[in-house]
C-alpha cells in the first residue's frame, strides 16, 4: 500500500501535467542574452576568434578548455576542402544568430535549438574565452534540445504545429531544470565554503574591488568589514541551501527573492550583467513565476515588508498559479515527444 | 515503458552532474570514463560549479609599450574595450598564469599578442609586453594603509625586423 503511494507520488512528481510557459519564458530570454552577447562580442569577432587575432593560428588549438572539437578544428577541416577562414567563421557565426531568432520567435523551435546548440558548442566548447555564463548557457541549451520550449509563446503554436496544452513532458523537463539548478547551486555553495576568504569577508572584498569586476569605488567597506563577512555568509546560506530553500514551499519564495538579489548584486556591483540576468531567468523559471504570480497578485506579501493579515484558516499562499494546478493524469497517458 | 526509459536516462544524467560537480575526474576510468567526459563537455553535465570558488583569485592583465621611430610611447592593451569583451580578454590572458611552468608555451602568447598589438601599429619599431597580476590586500592590510598593486610577472621587448 505505502509502495502504491511512493509510486503514486513519483510518478505526479515527474508526470503531472504541466505549462510549458515557464520554459517558453525561459527558451524567450536566453535568446534575448545570447543576442545581447553576440551584439557586443561582434565588433571584436575576428579578434577573439580569427588567426590573426589575440591567438594566432594553431594557439587557439593548443590552449583550450577541454577536448571538445571547436571553432579551430572546423576552420582547419573547411581549409582542407578549399573554403577559407573568414567564409567559415562568418557563415557559423551566421548561423548561430539564425538559431537564436527561431528560439526568440519560437519559428520551428526544435530545428532552431539544434542549431544553436551545436554553434554555440563550437565557438565556446573548448574556447579558452568561455567563462561562467557559457557554462550555464550550454546546459540550458543542451536542454532545449529536448524540453517543450516552443510549447507556449511561439510562432509554433500560432501555426498549429505545436500545442500549448499542459504536458507531462513539460513537468518532466521542469523538474530536470529545478534539480540541474538544485545540483549547480548547493556545489557553488559547497566550494566556496571550503574557502576562507567567504567567512573572513574578503571574497566579498576581493570581488568588488578587483580591476576586471569593480564598478564603483567601494574602498570604504574596509572601515566596516563586518558587511563583507555577512555578505560572504549570505552568499554562502543562499547557494548552499538552494536546493532545500527553493523545495520547501515555506521558504520558497523568500529563497527565490534573495537569489535574484544576490544576482542583482553581481549585475550592479561587479558588472557581470550578462551572467547575472541568465542565473536570475533559471530561477525564475524553475521556480519563481509562482511567487511572481502570487506577489503580484498581493504585494504586501513581500518578504521583510509583509504584514500578513492573513486568516489563520486560510489556505497557504504558496502555490501554483492557475497554469499548474495539478490535472488529472490522463489514463494510458504515457510520453510525448 | 518509454516513460521508464526516459526516466532512467534523466537520472542517469543527472548522476552525472552530480559527479561532474564533485570534479571527479573520469578520465581515469578508462575508455568509458572517456566517453563521460565527453559526455559532460558536450552536456554540460561535467561542470564543476566553481564559480569564485573556494577563493577569488586575482587578475592578470597585459600592458603593451609600443615605440615608434620618434621613440614616442603609446600604451595598448589586448581590446578590453567593452565589458563582455574584457572578461574574454581576461581569460586569454589568465591563460598565462597557468602555463607558470611552460616558458615556450609563455613566449608563445607573448609573441601572438605582440603581433596582434603591431597590426595596429604598422608604424612601431619596438613593442614591450609586460603581464601583470593584481595585488589586493586583505581587508585588514588594507585598512591599515597597504595599497594596491600590480606585480610584474613576466616582460619581454620585440623589434620589428627589417630595421
Amino acid at each position: 500500500m505505502k509502495f502504491n503511494e511512493f509510486q503514486k507520488s513519483w510518478n505526479t512528481f515527474w508526470l503531472k501535467p504541466a505549462s510549458a510557459r515557464p520554459l517558453a519564458l525561459l527558451r524567450i530570454g536566453t535568446a534575448l542574452i545570447l543576442l545581447a552577447q553576440a551584439y557586443w562580442v561582434a565588433p571584436q569577432f575576428f579578434a577573439i576568434y580569427g588567426s590573426n587575432g589575440i591567438l594566432e593560428g594553431s594557439l587557439r588549438g593548443e590552449f583550450r578548455n577541454s577536448d571538445l572539437l571547436g571553432l579551430y578544428e572546423l576552420v582547419v577541416f573547411m581549409l582542407r576542402l578549399g573554403v577559407g577562414e573568414t567564409t567559415t567563421l562568418l557563415v557559423s557565426a551566421s548561423a548561430y544568430i539564425l538559431g537564436l531568432f527561431g528560439l526568440l520567435l519560437g519559428y520551428h523551435t526544435r530545428k532552431a535549438a539544434c542549431l544553436t546548440w551545436l554553434t554555440h558548442l563550437l565557438f565556446a566548447g573548448a574556447h579558452v574565452t568561455s567563462y561562467g555564463i557559457d557554462t550555464f548557457i550550454g546546459i540550458t541549451l543542451f536542454y532545449f534540445l529536448w524540453m517543450p520550449i516552443g510549447a507556449a509563446y511561439s510562432l509554433d503554436v500560432v501555426s498549429g504545429r505545436t500545442s500549448s496544452e499542459p504536458t507531462s513532458q513539460a513537468r518532466w523537463a521542469f523538474r530536470v531544470l529545478q534539480i540541474q539548478l538544485s545540483i549547480a547551486y548547493l556545489f557553488c555553495g559547497i566550494d566556496k565554503a571550503m574557502g576562507i576568504q567567504w567567512w573572513n569577508g574578503d571574497a566579498i572584498w576581493r570581488s568588488v574591488m578587483m580591476p576586471l569586476y569593480a564598478q564603483f569605488d567601494l574602498s570604504w567597506l574596509s572601515k566596516l568589514p563586518w558587511i563583507c563577512k555577512v555578505a560572504g555568509w549570505g552568499t554562502l546560506v543562499l547557494e548552499a541551501g538552494y536546493p532545500l530553500g527553493m523545495a520547501y514551499s515555506k521558504t520558497r519564495k523568500f529563497w527565490f527573492l534573495s537569489i535574484v538579489g544576490l544576482h542583482l548584486g553581481i549585475f550592479i556591483f561587479m558588472g557581470l550583467h550578462l551572467f547575472a540576468l541568465m542565473m536570475i531567468l533559471l530561477s525564475t523559471s524553475a521556480f519563481g513565476l509562482d511567487s511572481l504570480a502570487e506577489l503580484s497578485k498581493n504585494p504586501s506579501r513581500i518578504p521583510f515588508l509583509a504584514v500578513d493579515r492573513r486568516p489563520k484558516s486560510a489556505p497557504s499562499f504558496f502555490r501554483y498559479p492557475a497554469e499548474f494546478l495539478p490535472h488529472a493524469l490522463p489514463r494510458g497517458e504515457g510520453f510525448r515527444f | 515503458m518509454a516513460w521508464r526509459i526516459t526516466l532512467g536516462l534523466t537520472l542517469l544524467h543527472l548522476f552525472l552532474v552530480v559527479m561532474g560537480a564533485t570534479q571527479m575526474d573520469m578520465k581515469g576510468f578508462g575508455y568509458a570514463g572517456k566517453v563521460i567526459a565527453y559526455y559532460g563537455a558536450i552536456t554540460g553535465s561535467g561542470s564543476h560549479f566553481d564559480f569564485f570558488a573556494p577563493s577569488v583569485g586575482s587578475p592578470m592583465r597585459a600592458v603593451f609599450e609600443v615605440k615608434n621611430g620618434e621613440d614616442q610611447v603609446t600604451l595598448e592593451g589586448l581590446g578590453e574595450t567593452d565589458r563582455e569583451l574584457a572578461l574574454r580578454v581576461g581569460n586569454i590572458v589568465d591563460a598565462f598564469r597557468d602555463e607558470i611552468d611552460n616558458e615556450k608555451r609563455r613566449r608563445l602568447l607573448a609573441v601572438s599578442w605582440s603581433k596582434y598589438i603591431l597590426t595596429r601599429y604598422p608604424a612601431a619599431q619596438q613593442l614591450k609586453v609586460k603581464l601583470e597580476q593584481y595585488n589586493l590586500p586583505s581587508l585588514k592590510d588594507f585598512e591599515q594603509g597597504e595599497k594596491p598593486k600590480w606585480d610584474s610577472l613576466y616582460s619581454a621587448t620585440f623589434i620589428r625586423k627589417g630595421n
